[in-house]
């Protein structure tokens, strides 16, 4: 008997994710090829309504029939749930898959990180090299008593690259990595920027502690948004601690400045048809010209909240849903990078790694800065 | 099992060969709030196989049951070796034959215990929390896993062991307006369910520090004296220090080991920092390492110079070192690499009092709160601070960043006190995408020179 059919047949209310990943990966460590890796891994997870109650419990056996045991014994003391199971619904078909990812060859990934290495050692030699290449691809599924039976597929290929440069009791390390839904060949968009950053960084400048205007390399202002992004959870708004709680409609930050979370952007990375409790995945507007709009929400959240899913469920087989984003983009404005240049100040990637100071041209700062706002 | 994974690498005599596979069973009730969020328990099990030949690996991780099919796998992977690879130029440091099976001891079985009992428990300590009037919100976590685990290698080596790892997390959130602060407290180990009892008083702490920074000063940014307490005193030793002793990062890199050569003298002769995989019941107890390899007691720093690494096989090889027992994978999904076990500082001859006195004027910072490090740089949150002057105690201070270099920090250290306490907990380490690895970090308090505060 198929184990969601057994599940049903002892639990009326549930939900069933299913995952099933492959990947594999070369490695080089300090210059030199160091190993191929393989990994097989698959899950489950189960979550029931019973009197009202969430119940939860995972494993990595597709034939673990005591997982309904343990969900329902979760389920005695879960917490009151506030949605019901997603139902059947037509779902997109994006295209996340791609066939000629699990069909690169090992060798070929092998070459590929060979050039890497060569095109930083050609600049300079004393820099060791660490690069990682993986192809993956992964499968969920979800199903739900309520009719909803969905799958998708998708396969990643990912190369990092690594530059570490050791003198004078100061390490440089600089890094740059790429992950695409298709593979891709092009090595100088990895290389070239990590030397640059080495070259920049044999010009050195100093900076003192003061009031600057700041230039944030689309890099590094992932690291500020890290700081905002906690209070537009829904969870936060719930638990009371969101610093933006009941102020929807307000302009909170620069006019200028709108970010948009997606589920289904081309080539996002974690787009996807559906979240992880079957809510279509959708364009959640966070912020539109500065104005605050919206919170992301998954099923409970927004329950408990009186407000919908923002299709922001996110989890893994052994986790519970919880708002997460996806994919965010700062919508561009229309200043050119030259014209920003003019600021005397750039951070290129964030706290821990490297600084550029930019007096009249680029320079390079001794690594860590910290940087004060409000 | 041990027969039945001997069997399977018998039949590969030629090559070095590993298997590793464990079978985990947990439990975990987690408050968010008021809310129950998630209660329940878990099965898990996952293994992997690594091949070495000519200083080149082939690793193969899964969660299925088919051992045969992946060591299989490991094999035809080989066929990737690069053309590069000499025999002799790298190698894995010989090994002591282990046969062992142990398993961690407990005063109170935790899988004993029913689910009701454990909800009961963290129901009680999280409401202790919510009672406060300024506490916003809460999260009170439990959990305990029970964990078997079995290695064997072609040389003979097996090990088997069984592992109870229990603790808690205690979170309470404090709002005034935009001012959000926190009180935290956590503790883990192999331990039984007695770790987590009678922990009321820790509930109040907690609350009493998260609302007392509500009403704290911010402080003048700037160069100061500091006090660092056993607890961020010991992850200043583990983040600052204790990653850049694991050999996996400069053990083919020239330039870094003359930047860490055994011998250099890294601060004053009264610093001892330590890594001890041997003492039973915290997080970071491993008597025998992912490589079979036994744990040991090491000094890193002794005296003031660096005395040892912390090595793999293959790291101790290359360096002609010795083994320490500490490579170490998060799980077998993924490939062992040098870790920590329990890093501290090794306590001294002073007290608080004395240290204070020594310091005059400067920053007391106690506990932490987050922080990161990369490569020789570092940035730490205290959990609180005090401004200290003339040695005594003074106002309360939030928001506190400790930066600087490892090398020249550690030159600033000035005064170690004799009060070496080891901290575990429900986080854990992180390198390399392996996250949540159980470590301890300890020292007594420390008094350093010259460290970079911000502030207002």
């Amino acid at each position: 008997m198929d184990i969601f059919d057994f599940i049903t047949n002892r639990a009326k209310n549930t939900e069933l994710i299913m995952s099933e990943t492959e990947s594999h990966s070369v490695v080089f460590e300090s210059d030199f090829f160091k190993s191929v890796e393989s990994s097989q891994s698959q899950g489950i997870g189960l979550r029931t309504i019973q009197n009202d109650k969430i119940g939860f419990s995972f494993s990595n056996d597709f034939n673990d029939q005591e997982i309904v045991d343990r969900a329902l014994e979760s389920a005695q003391f879960g917490e009151k749930a506030c949605f019901s199971f997603a139902g059947d619904k037509k779902v997109p078909d994006l295209p996340l898959y791609h066939r000629e990812v699990m069909d690169t060859s090992i060798e070929s990934m092998i070459g590929f990180g060979e050039r890497a290495i060569e095109a930083i050692k050609d600049y300079n030699p004393e820099i060791k090299v660490d690069v990682g290449i993986e192809k993956e691809t992964y499968q969920i599924t979800l199903k739900t008593s309520n009719g909803f039976d969905h799958s998708y597929r998708k396969s990643f290929y990912s190369v990092g690259v690594n530059g570490l440069l050791a003198k004078n009791d100061q390490l440089l390390s600089i890094s740059k990595g790429k992950t695409r839904y298709h593979p891709f060949d092009d090595i100088d968009s990895l290389t070239e920027p990590i030397i640059e950053q080495f070259k920049l960084s044999t010009r050195s400048a100093n900076i003192k502690t003061g009031n600057y205007k700041i230039l944030f390399t689309p890099r590094a202002f992932r690291s500020l948004l890290s700081i905002l992004l906690p209070s537009l959870s829904g969870k936060a708004v719930q638990k009371g601690i969101s610093p933006l709680d009941h102020r929807l409609g307000e302009l909170i930050v620069s006019k200028s400045f709108t970010l948009t979370d997606s589920g289904t952007l081309k080539d996002g990375i974690a787009s996807a048809p559906f979240d992880g409790e079957g809510t279509l995945s959708r364009e959640n507007h966070l912020f539109t010209d500065g104005v605050l709009k919206t919170f992301i929400y998954d099923l409970q959240t927004g329950g408990l909240m009186k407000e919908k899913s923002t299709g922001s469920g996110s989890r893994g087989y052994s986790s519970l849903p919880s708002p997460s984003f996806r994919n965010l983009r700062v919508e561009p404005g229309n200043e050119s990078y030259e014209s920003l240049l003019s600021r005397t100040l750039i951070i290129r990637t964030a706290l821990s790694s490297t600084v550029v100071a930019h007096n009249q041209e680029l320079k390079f700062h001794k690594k860590l800065v910290k940087i004060f706002w409000n | 099992m041990k027969n039945y994974i001997q069997s399977l690498i018998n039949k590969y005599p030629e090559e070095y060969l590993e298997v590793h596979y464990e079978e985990k069973t947990y439990n975990y009730v987690s408050y968010s709030g008021k809310e129950l969020e998630s209660v329940g328990s878990a099965k898990s099990s996952a293994g992997n196989v690594r091949v070495f030949r000519k200083g080149e690996w082939s690793f193969v991780a899964f969660n299925d049951k088919d051992i045969e099919k992946h060591i299989q796998k490991a094999i035809e992977n080989l066929k990737y070796q690069s053309k590069v690879a000499k025999e002799g130029e790298k190698g894995l440091m010989k090994s002591d034959l282990v046969v062992s099976s142990y398993k961690s001891d407990f005063q109170i079985n935790p899988l004993e215990i029913p689910l009701s009992d454990k909800v009961d428990l963290m129901s009680r300590y999280n409401d202790i929390i919510l009672s406060h009037d300024q506490i916003q919100t809460s999260r009170s976590t439990y959990r305990d896993s029970l964990k078997k685990s079995y290695f064997a290698n072609s040389e003979g080596s097996y090990v088997d062991s069984e592992k109870v790892f229990t603790g808690l997390a205690l979170n309470a959130m404090a709002k005034d307006g935009m001012n959000v602060q926190r009180g935290f407290y956590t503790d883990a180990g192999y331990h039984g369910f007695e770790v987590v009892e009678g922990k009321e008083k820790e509930c109040e702490e907690i609350c009493k520090n998260a609302c007392d920074l509500l009403k704290a000063d911010s402080f003048e940014k700037g160069t100061y004296k500091v006090l660092l307490d056993p607890r961020i005193s010991g992850v200043f030793a583990h983040e600052a220090f204790g990653h850049l002793s694991e050999s996996d990062f400069l053990y083919e890199n020239p330039a870094m080991q003359e930047m860490m050569a055994l011998g250099r003298e890294f601060g004053f002769d009264k610093l001892n920092i330590i890594d001890d995989a041997t003492m039973p019941g915290l997080a970071g107890y491993v008597p025998y390492d992912d490589e079979g390899v036994q744990g040991k007691r090491k000094y890193l720093i002794k005296e003031g110079k660096l005395n040892s690494r912390l090595n793999s096989r293959e790291t101790a090889f290359q360096l002609g070192e010795e083994l320490s027992g500490n490579a170490r994978s998060l799980t077998p999904l993924y490939p062992p690499i040098v870790r920590m076990t329990n890093t501290f500082i090794d306590q001294g001859d002073m007290n608080r009092e004395e240290l204070l006195s020594m310091m005059g004027d400067g920053v007391y910072c106690v506990d932490y709160t987050g922080g990161m490090t990369n490569l020789e740089m570092f940035t730490f949150t205290a959990g609180r601070a005090y401004e200290v002057k003339n040695g005594k105690i003074g106002r309360l201070l939030r928001d506190v960043v400790l930066t600087g270099n490892v090398f020249q920090t550690l030159k600033n250290i000035k005064g170690i006190g004799n009060d070496l306490e080891h901290f575990g907990g429900l986080g854990g380490c992180g390198k390399g995408g392996q996250n949540g690895l159980p470590v301890t970090v300890g020292g007594p308090h420390i008094y350093v020179e010259d460290v970079v505060i911000s502030g207002k």
